[in-house]
């Protein structure tokens, strides 16, 4: 049955009350953070669309967790939605490492504690700060604990993820048997001492958006070239909101230079291609990227139905519905809608 | 065409606030008529993206054709941002003003005559009982 449910991998819950944090905070920090230039930054912790967006203030749905349930959830028949704190996408932007652990286990404290008991649809995916991968494993070991866990949310470093530097993290996760969820933030392009986008630091808002998948791509390629899959064989790692349709000729592409610098990673005892299908995972948003005709090739080409996952981005204005999956073919929007998802996030079948 | 739309007094001049909705049902549709500086305008209380109460969002204006790297800003009064996903549609049209929105909101003529402000409407047909 599990084949017929509808997996939602990217739900935006926010906090839009900063004191709701600090509640969750030992006390200490709470002072710490208890001044006024904090609690007005934290109301704007959420710099995903970065100068010039067109969207709203947070939408009312995304701070009630019975709201958007019944906003979202019922009229739509999601049977599970994967929480995916975008507040918390960019916390590698911050140069305090205890600070912004401190902030990331509040942060997954407080979508626990306020999200989780609220409705049995939810799961969480925690976040975790990058700067210190010890600490942030010994974050993953302990919410693994909770069931209702399905993933990790990982901020990039400023290393590439096939760096030795978050090994504590992938050891952790894949003990777990959590997934990383990698999810842009806003900070991505647009801040010094962010990873990236090519070219430098782009002007355009439209410009961030469109390379966003850039780091899917750069990452997904350190991670086979450098043999993390083959150090970690359980890591599933997904890729959010970059959509799926580069994945074709880039995966085509890595399979290319293996075979050319063969010699430069002979640990590699799979084609990336293969690698690709096995440990990562792409979500859907934005659907509205994908071309009228060529859908069914497209998702051919992409091996859709071992890598694609539908992920809304509800509540935030560029959403897409579950009803948008309609024009995938029979065979592949069945897995798209959620049979993948019931088996790359971790979903323990209850007692 | 005209003459087949039926039109309904929403009331007089006077009555509207600038920049302010006030919502009719209007044979059967949630209507909101709107004063603007650039004139009355009324539209269907229903976002065409996920049917919001478009009404309840905020009129202004929008970004007009420019050179790169300077705005322009005009059609003040012109446009109606909707209060849900923040995309805009022209009062006048219906027309979105951007984004992935491919249907009009339903936008109705307003006539102005003698200090009385009337919608035209076209009647639905009468369903059997």
């Amino acid at each position: 049955m599990a084949e017929m449910l509808t997996i939602d991998c990217d739900l935006h819950p926010l906090v839009t009350d900063p004191a709701e944090l600090l509640a969750c905070m030992p006390v200490a920090w709470r002072k710490h953070f208890d001044f006024p230039e904090f609690l007005a930054a934290a109301a704007r912790v959420d710099r995903y669309r970065g100068v010039g967006s067109p969207a709203l203030d947070p939408p009312p749905v995304s701070a009630d967790p019975r709201r958007l349930a019944a906003a979202y959830l019922d009229p739509h028949r999601i049977d599970l939605g994967l929480l995916v704190p975008i507040q918390g996408a960019g916390l590698n932007a911050r140069v305090d490492p205890d600070a912004t652990a401190v902030l990331a286990s509040a942060i997954n404290r407080h979508f626990a504690d306020r999200w989780l008991d609220a409705d049995p649809r939810y799961r969480l995916a925690v976040v975790v700060a990058p700067h210190d991968p010890r600490r942030a494993a010994r974050e993953i070991r302990a919410w693994a604990k909770d069931p209702r866990v399905a993933a990790v949310l990982l901020p990039l470093w400023t290393l590439p993820m096939g760096s030795s530097h978050y090994f504590p993290i992938y050891a952790a996760a894949q003990a777990a048997g959590l997934p990383l969820i990698v999810h842009p933030s806003g900070v991505e392009g647009q801040y010094q001492g962010a990873q990236q986008l090519g070219g430098g630091i782009h002007r355009a808002v439209g410009t961030r958006q469109v390379l966003v998948h850039e780091l899917a791509e750069s990452s997904i390629s350190s991670l086979v070239f450098e043999g993390v899959f083959v150090r970690y064989p359980e890591l599933r790692v997904v890729f959010s909101e970059c959509s799926f349709a580069w994945a074709a000729a880039f995966t085509w592409r890595l399979d290319k230079e293996a075979r050319n610098f063969y010699f430069e990673m002979p640990w590699m005892k799979e084609l990336p291609s293969a690698q690709f299908r096995r440990h990562v995972r792409l979500t859907t948003q934005p659907l509205g990227a994908l071309p009228e005709a060529g859908l069914d090739e497209l998702l051919s080409l992409v091996h859709a139905s071992e890598t694609v996952m539908f992920g809304s981005h509800f509540p935030l204005y560029d959403h897409d519905l579950p009803a948008a999956l309609d024009r995938l073919p029979g065979g592949v929007r069945e897995s798209v809608r959620g049979g993948l998802a019931a088996s790359t996030l971790r979903l323990p079948v209850p007692a | 065409m005209t003459a087949l739309l039926e039109r309904h007094r929403v009331g007089a001049v006077e009555d509207f606030e600038i920049d302010r909705f006030r919502v009719f049902e209007l044979d059967g549709r949630s209507i909101g008529v709107v004063r603007t500086t650039a004139g009355f305008f009324a539209i269907r209380n229903t976002c065409p993206h996920e049917g919001a109460p478009l009404c309840q969002g905020q009129v202004r204006g929008t970004m007009l054709p420019s050179r790169p790297g300077s705005f322009r800003w005009g059609r003040e009064g012109q446009v109606v941002r909707c209060p849900w996903h923040g995309y805009d549609f022209y009062l006048g049209s219906g027309e979105c003003v951007f984004g992935e929105v491919r249907d009009r909101a339903i936008a109705y003529r307003v006539e102005v005559r003698r200090g009385e402000v009337f919608v035209r409407v076209k009647p639905r047909r009468k369903r059997a009982a």
